[in-house]
């Protein structure tokens, strides 16, 4: 969808077309949804996520302004959905007995995973919320530092350097990976 | 440099395929069960404010309310005036503003200004009528409106989304008018004080027994583009009320008959007070601005359905002259 399609669209919705909103959803339920999948490992979750984003979005409206695309505000929203839940599912495991009633018991976080192999699990369990983002638009999404800088408001030369950190992270656990120095100091 | 360098690592993350997801219908069931929600909050809100406002009034912006009450010759209640004076009014207004969010204010401001649009287009309607005909404008109803009507029960055949407006037929003498409500009241030719009849106009209710076809102008409506759409009807043959301007060298004096409705009415002016008119009671009252009064005398003629009034500036016609004018009006049978 053009920019210029998706600025009228929501000008239509902050004038009250509701149903304009639907548009968005289809637009970019699915693209937020696999970000969602990736960042919390966890279908029904991802799903829920996905819900609480777009409508997160709909009652703030109001405060997106065109100074970044609608894209990267609702990525934003759903980075900081995401980095949120993860918090919460930290603390979940120390503090299991504060966190029961939401979810009736300890949130089983590798239930309903994506498949990967065993040792990329191993690797993203060990990833912050921002580190996941960084990973997933960089390598997945082969997104340039300059946009990610956007998404997650960093200076692309931080992130950069954020991201050289978590790849020799990777290196030991994953010591075939391309493009990657044995000392993990290669530049991308 | 090959853009992405970490093919196993990303053919390791697309593993297995993202599943679809339609949350569409969850979204959308969502937004509209809290603004349902939300609604009726605010509606809340305004209504306990309102309800404080009249419990507590004693210490609040209706301290000084007034109320006049005109009884018939038996003695029964035939209508009454409250007078609720502007800067009441507007610190009433403040006091509810205050107590509204921004996005509120916002809506209520944004509802003015439709107002204010309806009312401009409405006019503009009107007068593209031949005298004596009537229009039903249909107005497409907001999102917020068409929750709100669900609540109203309407009156008689009026449809939520039809206006009606009509243009009065405009008489140059009494001569000319009275065979048209002669059957109802009379007036004289001339007042007290040298004031002559100069024009009357007749206004009849509005047509909302008509059965207008609202999906014609719906369509209509759509068809040009715009938010609303008019056709001719027939005008109603009940009388509601005329309107006479007498004019004399001073200026002019305002005469109005019309068929009195139960209840009463409330008034903005400064200063009401109970008058007699022959047998009737009547209320008058004053209103000043900018240092120079003016004066509305209405009473509701004893034996009759029939509400009458006078109107002038104190510059045209004393509080005095406006009583005097009154009693003659109200002495023709």
């Amino acid at each position: 969808m053009e920019k210029k399609e998706i600025e009228l669209l929501l000008q239509a919705i902050k004038n009250g077309s509701l149903e304009q909103f639907e548009i968005i959803i289809d637009y970019y339920q699915q693209p937020i949804f696999t970000y969602c999948y990736h960042m919390l490992s966890h279908h029904h979750e991802a799903e829920m996520a996905v819900q609480e984003v777009l409508l997160h979005a709909y009652e703030h409206l109001e405060q997106y302004t065109t100074a970044l695309s609608f894209s990267t505000w609702l990525y934003r929203i759903a980075h900081n959905y995401c980095a949120n839940e993860l918090k919460r599912r930290k603390l979940n495991r120390w503090l299991p007995f504060l966190y029961k009633q939401d979810h009736g018991g300890i949130v089983k976080e590798h239930i309903d995973r994506p498949n990967r192999e065993e040792h990329l699990e191993r690797i993203w369990n060990r990833l912050a919320a921002e580190e996941r983002s960084l990973v997933f638009w960089r390598v997945l999404e082969e997104k340039e530092y300059e946009e990610i800088a956007e998404l997650l408001d960093k200076p692309p030369e931080v992130l950069h350097k954020q991201f050289e950190r978590i790849l020799k992270k990777c290196k030991r656990y994953l010591p075939t990976m391309e493009g990657v120095a044995a000392n993990g100091q290669k530049s991308v | 440099m090959d853009k992405n360098p970490f093919k196993s690592m990303r053919d390791m993350l697309v593993a297995k395929p993202v599943p679809k997801v339609d949350v569409k219908h969850k979204v959308m069931a969502a937004i509209r069960a809290k603004e349902n929600k939300e609604e009726k909050v605010v509606k809340k809100k305004i209504g306990l404010l309102v309800t404080v406002g009249m419990l507590i009034g004693a210490s609040s912006v209706w301290a000084g309310v007034e109320m006049i009450q005109l009884k018939n010759e038996k003695g029964e209640v035939v209508f009454e005036l409250s007078q609720h004076k502007l800067q009441e009014q507007q610190q009433m207004f403040q006091q509810l503003s205050q107590q509204l969010s921004p996005e509120d204010q916002a809506k209520m401001e944004e509802r003015r200004k439709k107002r204010e649009y309806i009312g401009t287009v409405r006019t503009e309607i009107m007068n593209g009528l031949k005298p004596g005909t009537s229009a039903a404008i249909y107005w497409k109803p907001t999102k917020e409106q068409g929750e709100d009507q669900k609540n109203i029960i309407y009156t008689k055949k009026k449809h939520p989304d039809i206006m009606v407006v009509s243009k009065p037929i405009v008489y140059k003498s009494w001569k000319d008018m009275e065979p048209i409500v002669g059957k109802v009241f009379t007036l004289p030719s001339e007042i007290h004080g040298g004031f002559r009849f100069l024009e009357g106009e007749v206004n009849y209710e509005e047509n909302y027994e008509y059965d207008v076809d609202v999906e014609e102008l719906k369509a209509k409506a759509v068809k040009d583009n715009k938010e609303y759409a008019f056709t001719e009807i027939p005008l109603s043959n009940k009388f509601s009320y005329t309107n006479v301007a007498y004019q004399s060298e001073k200026g002019k004096v305002w005469v109005e008959v019309r068929i009195a409705e139960e209840g009463g009415s409330g008034t903005s002016a400064d200063v009401i007070e109970k008058v007699m008119i022959g047998n009737n009671e009547a209320a008058l009252m004053t209103h000043t601005f900018e240092g120079e009064n003016s004066y509305w005398l209405i009473w509701i003629k004893n034996g009759t359905d029939l509400e009458y009034s006078v109107q002038a500036d104190e510059k045209v016609a004393s509080k005095d002259e406006v009583i005097k004018i009154a009693k003659q009006i109200n002495e023709i049978k």
